[in-house]
């Protein structure tokens, strides 16, 4: 073990410039593919997450009684494809909008609202359900004389995101497969360069009889090798640009983009990103063995090729 | 201790057919020290090649302690060069290393406890004469001191057979006795030796010693009397010209012979067709 080992750390350490480059390459191509991994990640939690939120809201006007209100949402109830109908009352509203921009509970009594008497009606309808049947109820329901000042449907943006989702996904794939082709080739022609120039060494051992697990064995921990650290390092590098930028964000004050940003990948469900938890741990795992299964196989690949036993 | 049996060897280039080596036979006790020699292309080196299985031969066989050496699996290849020492004739050792890691390394690439290695190593250095040369890089040693650690290295795992090609090929007469001294040592010692040369004085220094001489592939002494040699006339009279052409290139000795050429040797080097190759299994089991 210590011989092979001890053999191992010569190939890299006799190549310093192309060990360097392959991790610094390997490196790039994971934190490329693990930034598109989490963008696809989010904008499908975000299709996801709209596509069960309200699709319609409808905006009353301050002058609209609320019983009728509550009748045309006792009306839409009624209807088929309609999933929920919820009423938002304008304290409600000016609640959920002061919590999405993280204004605390104890502050919120210092903000005043100009339409302070808006109250929302959201209608959720069943996926794959034609939204514009819903949205004659309501133009009918305005024409008969209900003050309605709005009308607002989420469904386009859920398309746009779903386009994006799948614009991120084809190209992220053919990116990430193509950076990770370059990678297993640098990896490849590492491992090659490194056998021709101990091939001298390689053919004293086999002419000695060194078992050939004696002879490859160094060439597929140096593949090992350079996976583990470029992934490593990747995933170092981008766990502490990502919770430097959460920690300088969070730390500037009066900061409403950010605290909306974070409310809505909270909301999506990745809310465990701004934290230091499991799944970071989770998934700096799944990045090294990853990292680790395509170092052994491509120098595996590499030392059958190269060296003739 | 080693029987070789009517090995030949052909290369095949530009689809134009070699022979290197043509039936040789010769049979190695433990304890013997020979002196192949032969002209420059004679086949020395291939024959070496095939005796560490860094060539095969294609017919014949080459039997090692009643082990057939060229059917042996790969992987039992290993064991069967640790019981062989090899001097190359380029050296091949390792500029980045000392004489000591040069001879140790290969005992650590064999698992040798360090303290055996130490040992060994400098009982070796003792022998061919370098103890004072143990932390020197090959480009600090002369020729003859680099062909030493050669065969220091060679013997370190203590082989049965000592395999040298052209050990003295680049050395004054002072150093050539000093690397036959050594190795008539080592041979003293149990291991039987193979000393391939061009320096026909040695032969008359050492005449206790056999002596083989290779040319143009067929090996002069050593040669069995007994074989049958009107086997290849036999042929001629029962096979097509063009197909007698090609299979003079191996030059069977019998039957036998003949017939422990693989099917696919005759096709890929001999490029014999399906047609040539039933018509000669067909008439040589006739004969």
């Amino acid at each position: 073990m210590r011989l092979l080992l001890s053999t191992t750390w010569k190939y890299i350490r006799r190549n310093p410039g192309l060990s360097l480059a392959t991790i610094i390459i390997i490196s790039i191509t994971f934190s490329i593919g693990t930034i598109l991994f989490l963008l696809n990640l989010f904008a499908t939690q975000t299709v996801n997450y709209l596509q069960n939120q309200p699709t319609i809201s409808i905006f009353y006007d301050q002058r609209e009684k609320e019983e009728s209100i509550i009748a045309f949402k006792t009306f839409l109830e009624g209807q088929k494809g309609i999933t929920k109908v919820t009423f938002s009352s304008s304290t409600q509203i000016q609640q959920d909008y002061l919590n999405s921009i993280g204004i605390n509970p104890e502050q919120q009594g210092q903000y005043s609202f100009d339409d302070y008497a808006i109250r929302i009606l959201r209608l959720q309808v069943e996926p794959n359900t034609d939204y514009k049947y819903f949205l004659q109820l309501i133009e009918s329901e305005k024409s008969k004389g209900a003050l309605i000042s709005q009308i607002v449907f989420i469904q386009e943006i859920v398309d746009k995101i779903r386009e994006f989702s799948n614009t991120v996904r084809i190209g992220g794939t053919l990116v990430t497969v193509f950076l990770v082709a370059m990678s297993l080739l640098l990896i490849y022609l590492t491992i090659g360069f490194t056998i021709n120039r101990f091939s001298q060494e390689i053919d004293i051992m086999q002419l000695v009889g060194a078992e050939s697990k004696v002879i490859m064995l160094p060439f597929t921990l140096q593949g090992a090798f350079y996976g583990v650290v470029a992934t490593l390092v990747s995933y170092i590098v981008m766990l502490v640009l990502w919770f430097s930028t959460v920690f300088f964000l969070g730390n500037i004050q009066n900061n409403t983009l950010f605290a909306f940003i974070k409310n809505i990948v909270s909301e999506v469900g990745l809310g465990s990103l701004f934290t230091f938890s499991l799944v970071h741990v989770l998934f700096g795992v799944i990045l090294v063995t990853l990292g680790l299964v395509i170092g052994i196989s491509c120098s595996y690949v590499a030392t059958k090729r190269y060296i003739k036993v | 201790m080693l029987q070789v049996s009517d090995i030949s060897k052909i290369y095949t280039t530009n689809n134009t057919i070699v022979p290197v080596l043509r039936n040789i036979n010769f049979t190695l006790d433990k304890g013997d020290f020979v002196f192949l020699t032969g002209a420059s292309g004679a086949g020395k080196t291939t024959l070496l090649k095939l005796l560490i299985l860094q060539e095969y031969p294609s017919k014949g066989s080459i039997m090692f302690e009643d082990v057939n050496i060229e059917k042996l699996q790969k992987k039992l290849v290993p064991l069967y060069r640790r019981t062989l020492g090899v001097v190359f004739q380029d050296y091949k050792l390792l500029e980045n290393k000392t004489v000591f890691e040069n001879i140790s390394f290969v005992l650590e690439i064999l698992d040798k406890k360090q303290s055996e290695i130490k040992n060994t190593v400098m009982q070796l250095l003792e022998l061919v004469k370098l103890t004072d040369r143990a932390d020197l890089f090959p480009k600090q040693l002369s020729g003859g001191e680099k062909r030493r650690v050669v065969i220091a290295r060679a013997i370190a795992n203590n082989p049965k057979l000592l395999i040298a090609d052209e050990p003295t090929g680049d050395l004054d007469p002072d150093n050539t006795d000093r690397i036959v001294e050594i190795l008539k040592k080592i041979n003293s010692a149990g291991t039987s030796v193979i000393m391939t040369t061009h320096n026909v004085d040695l032969l008359d220094r050492y005449p206790q010693y056999k002596r083989w001489h290779l040319d143009a592939g067929e090996l002069i002494e050593g040669k069995d009397p007994k074989r049958d040699t009107k086997f290849i006339d036999k042929l001629k009279n029962i096979l097509t010209p063009e197909l007698f052409e090609k299979i003079t290139f191996i030059a069977p000795r019998s039957k036998q012979d003949l017939l422990s050429v693989t099917p696919l040797f005759l096709r890929h080097y001999l490029k014999l067709t399906d047609k040539q190759l039933s018509e000669l299994v067909k008439k040589a089991k006739d004969l």
